[in-house]
């Protein structure tokens, strides 16, 4: 024990804390300092796991839904999505209508559902039912075999389900999906399957997809001057999609697919009529099969760090002498990382069907006068805004469209919708 | 007009091609910060725009591309 001898008068001090008094407070500084940093070494180890795993999945989701009609979550999390879209045409003057008249309006809600189960499966489920108003026979070709005058309505659902059987999950993978259809209204129903593969190459900077369909259709015949069902006729559809990703830079990627479809069956609508002499209507009368290609090519470049813009071209082929070009452009960009705004350009021509005249003399095997058939061009813009926010672990986007449809024939298109996703 | 917009498709396609074939490079996982964004998804919207080719699928006589039916599911093509 150390004694200090203190000089009468002199200013008394408190001793200070002894050398394992200051040891143990170290050793606990050390310990909290040590606690702080793998905490916050874990975070980042975390943070930077997710944006591999993100990067990791860009091409490989985007080539994936190059050639799934399926609305797989962007970054493999559950989300549930509402949408509500309207659609309103007017002013044509189809000849294949008695009247003449056009014009139809459809309202049409749809759910999806996107979950994943472990790191291989992905299930997804979309319900959708269309409202249709139309004011004559066969105006409304949108959604429905027979377009008949008033209040129609059609339901569909489809499923699908994509696994990932490769071992190594951070490499290049093999996923296969699998698809079904279901829809019907009251004289048409419809049922099909898909069966999709999808392989990613050099660490995901090459993306093949490959997918076949079949749609099995039933549709509900009737004479145009009577309401009774006259029969049910057939309809198959087969296709088959090939697509191609490749990432060209950092802020660059290309696609290019090619689609393969034959239909077989009635081909031709059934409340559609042409016009013969003497003020006469016959149905409308088309080859019961037909084959339909299309090559598209999609470009999508990102700049100036929160934008970017697509660049797609279709070119389409068929052997009823149709032959279509569509260019396309959409810009997207985000405002203050809240918001996030875009436009969307549509051109499209075509050289119309061998079979389309305005009138006929009733004598030809082949006969249409089907407004959609013809030679026609139409151009389409779009604007669309969301809002993103998050509340907690859960994800939310808002968002609203409009687009103007307009038609070198007479028709006039408006769309729009609502859209609520969730993601957790 | 649709000659001049064949070409102008046919162009595209090449200028396409030729990058894929001469200026790609393997991009690295860690460099895909650009890329994973929801803009450059080919399909940002996949709802909506499944609704919009289901209205143009049948105003038009086109159809197809993108792997999705060309024809059929709903009586309208």
């Amino acid at each position: 024990m150390r004694v200090q001898l203190v000089e009468a008068g002199a200013e008394i001090r408190t001793p200070q804390k002894s050398r394992r008094q200051r040891r143990g407070a170290n050793k606990l500084l050390r310990r909290l300092l040590h606690a702080f940093q793998n905490r916050l070494r874990w975070l980042l180890q975390r943070r930077i796991q997710k944006l591999l795993r993100q990067s990791r999945n860009a091409v490989g989701v985007a080539g994936f839904l190059a050639i799934s009609s399926a609305s797989l979550a962007q970054d493999q999390r559950d989300a549930v999505q509402v949408h509500a879209f309207q659609w309103r045409q007017s002013g044509g003057k189809g000849l294949q209508t008695f009247n003449g008249m056009e014009d139809s309006t459809i309202v049409e809600p749809i759910a999806v559902i996107n979950t994943t189960l472990g790191k291989r499966w992905s299930l997804s489920a979309t319900a959708d039912t269309d409202a249709i108003s139309v004011a004559s026979e066969s105006a409304d070709e949108v959604d429905s075999a027979s377009g008949a005058s008033g209040f129609d309505r059609r339901s569909q659902q489809n499923f699908n389900v994509s696994f990932t059987p490769s071992s190594n999950l951070s490499g290049d993978r093999l996923m296969l999906n699998l698809g079904i259809s279901n829809s019907h209204e009251y004289d048409y129903r419809s049922q099909g399957g898909s069966l999709g593969v999808t392989k990613e190459f050099l660490d995901r900077n090459f993306v093949l997809a490959l997918q076949i369909s079949v749609l099995n259709d039933r549709v509900k015949t009737y004479p145009i001057t009577s309401d009774a069902a006259r029969g049910e006729e057939r309809k198959e559809t087969l296709n088959f999609a090939v697509s191609a990703t490749q990432i060209l830079t950092r802020k660059s990627l290309l696609n290019v697919s090619l689609q393969w479809a034959r239909q077989d069956g009635l081909l031709s609508r059934p409340l559609n009529s042409v016009a013969v002499r003497d003020e006469l209507r016959q149905v409308e009368r088309l080859p019961d099969f037909r084959n339909r290609w299309a090559l598209r090519s999609q470009y999508n470049q990102h700049f100036a760090e929160q934008s970017a813009y697509h660049l797609i071209y279709r070119f389409y082929n068929d052997d009823w002498g149709v032959q279509a070009h569509t260019l396309q452009g959409r810009l997207f960009h985000e405002l203050f990382g809240t918001f996030e705004v875009g436009a969307h350009l549509r051109y499209h021509a075509q050289r119309g069907l061998k079979y389309w005249k305005k009138q006929f003399d009733g004598t030809e095997q082949y006969a249409t006068s089907d407004s959609d058939l013809e030679d026609l061009n139409s151009f389409y813009n779009a604007l669309d805004a969301a809002w993103i926010t998050a509340i907690s672990e859960v994800d939310l986007r808002f968002g609203i469209y409009f687009g103007n449809y307009q038609r070198s024939n007479g028709l006039r298109g408006n769309a729009g919708g609502l859209s609520a996703i969730t993601t957790f | 007009m649709l000659n001049s917009i064949k070409i102008t498709g046919s162009l595209l396609i090449c200028f396409g091609l030729i990058m894929v074939l001469s200026s790609c490079r393997n991009v690295r996982p860690i460099e895909r910060r650009y890329l994973s964004h929801r803009f450059m998804q080919l399909s940002p919207d996949p709802v909506r725009e499944s609704f919009e080719d289901k209205i143009f699928d049948s105003r038009e006589a086109a159809a197809g591309g993108k792997g999705a039916t060309a024809g059929g599911g709903c009586g309208c093509n």
